[in-house]
């Protein structure tokens, strides 16, 4: 009888399960991975978007990688980019978080100051950061001249430009801020405690502490950051739409020239499969580097 | 990329005796979002009969269109007035902003719910009909005993794609030099006339470059084109490619003499901004901070509300060795219309019929010569200082930048070496080879 019951509870647990589940697995069936083996398949075809794509092999990606002279500069640049946010947002984004941890007065309100340009994001931010980003009128120089220092052209300059991009993306680590702010609230107090008694300082706790008990939380936000990096669009394609003179012509307004200017989506749709194959391979290695550097709490090692 | 004709940054333009209310922007911002959402529904249905949904005995034509909320208007009642001529004709209209229209005609095309007419901007139809989209309309012109001459000069080239004529013209945005009239009268330099030469430009920016830093006023603005540089290597007329031929075209002479212009507008006159100062230098013409400025139609009625009265400015033809490019606004027949004959009869009614003429003039020049001829007589007072005429008179020499599919890839190449050649010095000859080179591989490329 007692057998019984808990059947009936673990089906009704997994009808449960399988009811609140149901919209992503729609999703994810009817509006993702369909459209992600279509892109498989395309990549192999020539096709404009309109006439019936025709099967030619290997040839987009012969091209991609033996006579595309972009390509290879186009990955460089995004690597430039998705590796300055990815370290300086991860880092910018944990030394903040340690500081919110702090039972300081107002706390929350810094809490939400730095979480608003999370909430607050997308075209007309990009819009607002350009015009802080000019030259002439625009307020970062302003600040620096009050400071004696002529700001430089940033969007305007081609070594400036992809930096500008950068800088701009360090204040939306709010997402990341919080996590790691969850993480720090989950390290026992004791274990500060005994490294207080041991004679450790402030540094020597956070670097044999902290830093230690909230690895998985640092290599969770590099790797969702390598992610959101690489897939970068929005920003140039408002701000300095892929200039000056290709300084931030990244990746991802790549792809979309091919596919929605040039009308060669088969050919972009093999330059899309690449960089999911960097993406993945790319949290592979960080995921196979961190084998030896994140420790799990309750984890004992051989 | 010039999606719609025109810059993309233009502002909205208000249709004249319309006060572009909040009530009016908030109904057609929801006009939008209806017709986004008849797109996505069309999308949805992918591969459904549009005629199916008719009730009557006739089926209703689809009428895609694109622009601003002011054009999108004007648009409407070109289609509201011809079905009051046509009780029997139903019109379905479906319409975005020119940069999603533009992105989502392909997929309609693909999808086979494109619309039976749609407008297109001159520099779509070359690129759109690669996809085989346009029908040739060259037999209707034909049947209907309708010459090129009854549009303005060049209206109908755009049109024109390898021996046929894909598109009718519905309205022209003629170009020429914009002028600030206070900066000349302050330094005493005469008001350029039409027929004015390079000689006669190169001495006046000279003239009328003065100040420095944040007080400095350039003798011309940088408009020919770094992003979309469709107006530097036809200054003199000449082009990077032969569309008809496929071939590249980058290296001759006229080319490079006008690259090397602009460098040295920039470089050795220096009294033009280079990319950089240009995006600096955020506004352009309406600022007061440039003594000429390239001028297009659709700048008519954004400049003329922006400048209000903070200084007096005109227009003038190009200096007579100048060419350009010639922008307008198209109507096409869809290839796969099953109401072909329908939808031509519409196609025609937008660009011959002298009160759908009339109607589309209060957002651009009428293409229709007997209606463009009496057009500027008819404008607000507020623009009475513009001299149209002569900018007119010049459109028919003018050339069309192709663009679309590979054209627009080797566009993108010329863009970066005109940045290289403008920003960085780099030297004329060798950037215009290596755009040759690079050109001809992408023309080459089947992929």
């Amino acid at each position: 009888m007692r057998m019984r019951t808990r059947l009936r509870l673990r089906r009704s647990e997994s009808a449960t399960f399988y009811l609140f589940i149901s919209p992503w697995l729609v999703g994810f069936f009817g509006l993702t991975l369909g459209p992600m083996l279509f892109s498989l398949y395309a990549s192999f075809t020539r096709w404009d978007g309109v006439h019936i794509p025709q099967f030619i092999g290997l040839a987009n990606y012969k091209h991609i990688f033996t006579a595309d002279p972009d390509f290879y500069p186009t990955l460089g640049r995004t690597f430039y980019y998705a590796g300055g946010r990815v370290i300086l947002g991860v880092g910018l984004a944990l030394v903040l978080a340690v500081f919110i941890n702090k039972k300081i007065f107002g706390r929350s309100v810094f809490r939400s100051i730095y979480y608003l340009p999370t909430v607050v994001t997308g075209v007309p931010v990009y819009i607002v950061w350009s015009w802080m980003f000019d030259p002439n009128n625009g307020i970062i120089n302003y600040l620096l001249s009050l400071v004696g220092i002529q700001g430089p052209q940033w969007l305007s300059s081609a070594n400036w430009a992809m930096p500008s991009l950068i800088f701009m993306s360090l204040t939306a680590t709010g997402g990341t801020i919080v996590i790691f702010l969850a993480g720090l609230q989950g390290i026992p107090r004791e274990l500060h405690e005994a490294a207080a008694v041991d004679g450790a300082g402030v540094l020597a706790k956070f670097r044999h502490v902290t830093i230690p008990m909230l690895s998985p939380v640092i290599l969770f936000n590099v790797i969702m950051g390598i992610i959101g990096a690489l897939q970068i669009f929005a920003e140039p394609y408002v701000m300095t739409n892929g200039g000056p003179v290709h300084a931030t012509y990244i990746y991802g307004l790549y792809l979309y020239e091919f596919a929605f200017q040039y009308f060669k989506l088969g050919y972009a749709s093999g330059l899309a499969w690449i960089l999911f194959i960097i993406t993945i391979v790319l949290s592979l290695l960080v995921l196979q580097f961190s084998r030896s550097r994140v420790h799990y709490m309750g984890e004992t090692r051989a | 990329m010039i999606v719609d004709g025109k810059k993309q940054d233009q502002a909205q333009l208000p249709i004249r005796g319309e006060q572009f209310s909040r009530r009016v922007f908030l109904g057609h911002t929801i006009e939008l979002g209806i017709s986004a959402s008849a797109i996505g529904a069309l999308l949805t249905a992918c591969g459904s009969n549009q005629s199916s949904s008719s009730s009557g005995k006739v089926p209703p034509l689809l009428y895609g269109f694109y622009g601003t909320p002011a054009e999108i208007s004007i648009y409407k009642q070109v289609g509201d007035l011809y079905q009051k001529k046509n009780p029997d004709v139903q019109l379905q209209y479906t319409y975005a902003d020119p940069q999603g229209f533009f992105e989502k005609l392909p997929l309609l095309f693909r999808s086979n719910a494109a619309p039976d007419v749609f407008m297109a901007a001159e520099s779509w139809v070359s690129g759109l009909s690669s996809l085989g989209a346009f029908a040739d309309l060259t037999p209707y012109l034909k049947a209907n005993n309708i010459t090129e001459e009854v549009w303005l000069p060049g209206a109908l080239n755009p049109g024109k794609v390898h021996g046929q004529i894909l598109s009718l013209p519905s309205v022209v945005y003629p170009k020429g030099i914009a002028y600030n009239k206070t900066i000349f009268d302050k330094f005493n330099v005469p008001i350029p006339e039409p027929g004015w030469t390079q000689n006669d430009f190169l001495e006046i920016v000279q003239r009328l470059t003065t100040g420095q830093g944040n007080s400095k006023v350039w003798g011309m603005n940088n408009s020919f084109g770094t992003v979309y540089p469709y107006d530097v290597p036809t200054l003199y007329g000449g082009m990077i490619f032969d569309y008809n031929t496929g071939q590249m075209t980058a290296t001759t002479p006229k080319v490079s003499s006008a690259l090397q212009l602009l460098q040295d507008l920039i470089r050795k006159y220096k009294v033009m901004p280079d990319t950089a100062e240009s995006q600096s230098l955020q506004g352009g013409f309406i600022t007061g901070k440039f003594a000429m400025d390239i001028y297009a139609g659709y700048d008519m009625q954004d400049w003329t509300t922006e400048i209000g009265d903070n200084f007096t400015w005109g227009i003038v033809s190009y200096p007579k060795e100048w060419v350009g490019t010639f922008q307008n606004n198209n109507v096409s027949v869809w290839s796969q219309s099953k109401h072909k004959d329908a939808a031509w009869e519409f196609a025609k009614f937008i660009a011959t019929d002298p009160d759908a003429q009339a109607l589309q003039g209060n957002y651009a020049t009428p293409a229709l010569s007997s209606v463009a001829a009496i057009w500027q007589k008819s404008l607000p007072q507020a623009y009475a200082h513009l001299n149209y005429q002569p900018l007119i008179d010049s459109m028919g020499d003018m050339l069309v930048a192709y663009q679309g599919g590979n054209y627009d890839q080797v566009w993108e190449v010329f863009a970066t070496h005109v940045e290289a050649v403008e920003d960085q010095g780099a030297a004329v000859s060798q950037a215009l080879q290596d755009v040759q080179q690079r050109g001809e591989a992408i023309l080459a490329d089947q992929l």
